[in-house]
């Protein structure tokens, strides 16, 4: 029983290690926007920092929890508010980008379940090299 | 001269001074601007722009209309209950606003530029997550339109609209409205509770009631 569970964990860190081997990007602090109930629509926010020399862009954003997640941003123009769907996130070397309220975020659309408090959803990055980058993202007050 | 000329003179005359009257009266009774130092997108309307006649739906279901701005000062914003980030930033911090210790009694009023999908009940679960005493609005087309023309509220809508996940583009200034149910300020994002606050005290102070 101890064996399996150990080896369960070895597998686990082995897949996880495959999922970020040669993946220069780490995220701190990601976390979901709390919605009301009814939202079909939630953001979802982080900081994604680049250790590595090379500028890394970040092509999709996609998660089993939601219909379809989409990078935006948020610009102003005279007062109206505008979001661009961003088909590419641009990382720069040694750099990072911060996904933060009402700047840039990740739209999250329609959940296949409602979300509470402390619920963590799995959002998927998807690296301009084809790398893949899963994260647990828990919902949160902000 | 004679007496015609004369005549004429003293008609231009009395328009004249009528005109004078009306534009006393009128700086009489608007005080010089105030302004805000050092703060961009704090616009103070001098004179105030009156709200128009409009009738809406609360998220409870019941009639508003432009005497529902009467007798109270309101915080008012626009947008939509499906806007993932503007919105709920915004309303996040007209809830710290409501809950200043130092706050006057005030009606916040949220109103929707998507009544398609906002219906009253989703409006009921979207406002109450926010603040169960802001009051969220919804009405036509048509009388969406009437009520935010004058107040300069320009959206749009991106995406297919026949769908569920359009976007709308939206103007997402912070309005505040005084006791004659009409314009007096507004605030352009980024909104915060001392940002908002501030300029919504000092407003009310300086024009009072």
């Amino acid at each position: 029983m101890a064996i399996k569970r150990i080896s369960a964990a070895l597998l686990f860190m082995l897949f996880s290690a495959t999922v970020w081997a040669d993946l220069d990007l780490t995220v701190k602090n990601p976390w979901i926007r709390e919605a009301p109930p009814t939202a079909s629509t939630l953001a979802g926010y982080m900081t994604i920092v680049n250790n590595g020399d090379k500028a890394v862009n970040i092509v999709e954003a996609s998660s089993p929890d939601f219909k379809s997640v989409q990078i935006h941003s948020v610009s102003m123009d005279k007062g109206m508010m505008h979001m661009q769907h961003m088909h590419k996130l641009h990382i720069p070397a040694k750099g990072q980008v911060e996904l933060k309220p009402g700047s840039m975020h990740l739209m999250l659309m329609s959940p296949k379940k409602p979300l509470k408090l402390s619920d963590q959803a799995v959002i998927v990055l998807k690296t301009d090299s084809g790398k893949m980058l899963e994260l647990f993202v828990p919902v949160k007050k902000p | 001269m004679n007496k015609r000329n004369l005549n004429t003179l003293v008609f231009f005359a009395v328009i004249l001074l009528a005109g004078a009257g009306v534009f006393l009266s009128l700086m009489e009774s608007e005080p010089p601007r105030l302004k805000f130092e050092n703060l961009e997108g704090v616009i103070v309307e001098s004179p105030p722009t009156p709200l128009p006649d409009f009738q809406m739906t609360t998220h409870e279901g019941k009639p508003f209309t432009k005497k529902d701005y009467l007798g109270k000062w309101s915080i008012v914003f626009f947008g939509y209950a499906n806007c993932p980030d503007v919105c709920p930033t915004t309303l996040t911090a007209l809830n710290q606003v409501a809950q200043m210790p130092n706050l006057p009694d005030t009606q916040f009023v949220f109103h929707t530029v998507d009544p398609k999908r906002d219906t009253v009940e989703k409006l009921a679960g979207f406002i109450e997550f926010f603040n169960e005493d802001f009051i969220a609005v919804t009405g036509p087309k048509s009388e969406i339109d009437k009520f935010a023309e004058p107040l300069g509220v320009i959206y749009d809508f991106e995406g297919d609209t026949s769908k569920d996940d359009y976007i709308v583009t939206h103007f997402a200034a912070v309005y505040i409205i005084d006791p004659k149910a009409r314009l007096r300020a507004y605030v352009l994002p980024p909104h915060n509770e001392e940002r908002v606050g501030d300029v919504y005290i000092k407003v009310r102070e300086y024009y009072g009631d």
